[in-house]
């Protein structure tokens, strides 16, 4: 028997039964090379059809592209369109709230932040590390709270993941970091009096 | 997308790379409904458990909007996507592993292996000739070759208001459909 074309393995795998093949096959190296590759080829579309985007993860990506925008833009340059940027937007990440320290999943990355007295009069300080999904310390980066009424506070996020604002008045702000040489996540968070949420 | 061309299905990823340049955010998420369970099993493929490739989506989400408007093949985005969630799945199976060496772990572990590549661009091939397939052949294959475990002829002829003899011609017909889909799209790639 000559050797089996791909119309012929197809055929085989879509259950035909054609005289002499299945011996071709068992003696012939080059048409089982032909066969498996066409197994795996369904194997593949196994895998494709196994995976998909829940509702959360397509929301979140639809929040990230309102926040973050198509553009190729450098870090700081983001950071300063963001903040100079107007209203306050639905957050990008989930968390939950644990005594004065908060805890987001952001992407691959968790955000402490604690937040405790600082500066003058009502004025907070605020600490946080930003770790990997794995604990590890997340890159050195750029880390702002925005705000409508009070301003930007800008730091730098050290090689341990960690940042300090300090004297940063009570209100509503957008938190955004930089990391990972593009990377932006995004929280919203209260702070000062008792609504620090 | 049933049965659109090749040349269509360029198309519409060009399309969908501008709509998302112009501040379309519906097509933004088009291109993930659309591609995102390819770049899923990318992760998977390349050592991801399911929670880690939740987060291989948004990294390649982040290199995309920082990217979109510099593609020099707005038409090739699903290669492009399931080149970079390889790389981003090696990044987090690299974090997950710090200590380890990566060349005893094995070859998917390595973002420049080629054959790697190679099945990795094949993927979105194949995500491509199989949504052109006509819808009867895509419910067809879908029960009968891609389903876990599969469905009996009995039971998809019920389904597809078929007779039980004409299941097997027609999965056949079906799978040669495929065949030529993918060699067409392989040639075209080339």
């Amino acid at each position: 028997m000559e050797h089996i074309t791909d119309q012929t393995v197809v055929d085989l795998i879509g259950g035909a039964e054609i005289a002499g093949a299945e011996e071709h096959l068992a003696s012939c190296a080059q048409c089982r090379e032909l066969q498996r590759i066409w197994v795996q080829r369904l194997a593949s579309l196994r895998d494709l059809q196994r995976e998909s985007l829940d509702e959360s993860e397509l929301h979140r990506l639809r929040v990230m592209y309102r926040q973050l925008g198509p553009r190729p833009v450098e870090g700081m340059r983001w950071v300063a369109r963001l903040v100079r940027g107007s209203d306050l937007q639905p957050a990008a990440a989930r968390g939950v709230v644990s005594g004065s320290i908060f805890e987001y999943e952001a992407g691959p990355y968790t955000l402490l932040v604690r937040v405790g007295p600082g500066g003058r009069g009502s004025r907070v300080s605020v600490h946080g590390q930003l770790t990997t999904s794995a604990g590890d310390a997340g890159s050195s980066g750029t880390m702002a709270l925005s705000s409508t009424d009070n301003g930007a506070y800008i730091c730098d996020i050290d090689r341990f993941g960690e940042f300090h604002l300090k004297g940063v008045s009570p209100g509503r702000y957008r938190a955004l970091l930089w990391v990972d040489g593009g990377a932006i996540e995004l929280v919203d968070l209260s702070i000062g009096g008792d609504e620090t949420h | 997308m049933h049965g659109d061309s090749w040349v269509e299905s360029r198309a519409l990823d060009k399309g969908l790379v501008s709509a998302c340049l112009r501040g379309d955010e519906e097509a933004w998420v088009a291109v993930w409904t659309r591609y995102g369970p390819l770049v899923k099993a990318v992760a998977r493929r390349a050592g991801c458990d399911a929670e880690e490739a939740r987060d291989v989506v948004q990294r390649v989400a982040l290199v995309a909007l920082q990217n979109l408007s510099s593609l020099k093949n707005p038409e090739k985005l699903a290669g492009w996507l399931a080149g970079v969630a390889r790389f981003q799945a090696f990044e987090v199976v690299r974090q997950r592993r710090p200590g380890e060496d990566l060349d005893s772990v094995g070859p998917w572990v390595d973002a420049r292996a080629d054959d790697d590549l190679i099945r990795d661009q094949e993927l979105a091939l194949l995500q491509r000739a199989f949504e052109q397939l006509e819808g009867r052949c895509q419910r067809l294959l879908h029960r009968l070759e891609l389903k876990e475990p599969p469905d009996s002829y009995r039971d998809v002829a019920i389904a597809e208001g078929l007779s039980e003899t004409s299941i097997g011609p027609i999965r056949r017909r079906c799978m040669q459909r495929l065949r030529k889909l993918v060699e067409q799209l392989s040639r075209s790639a080339a």
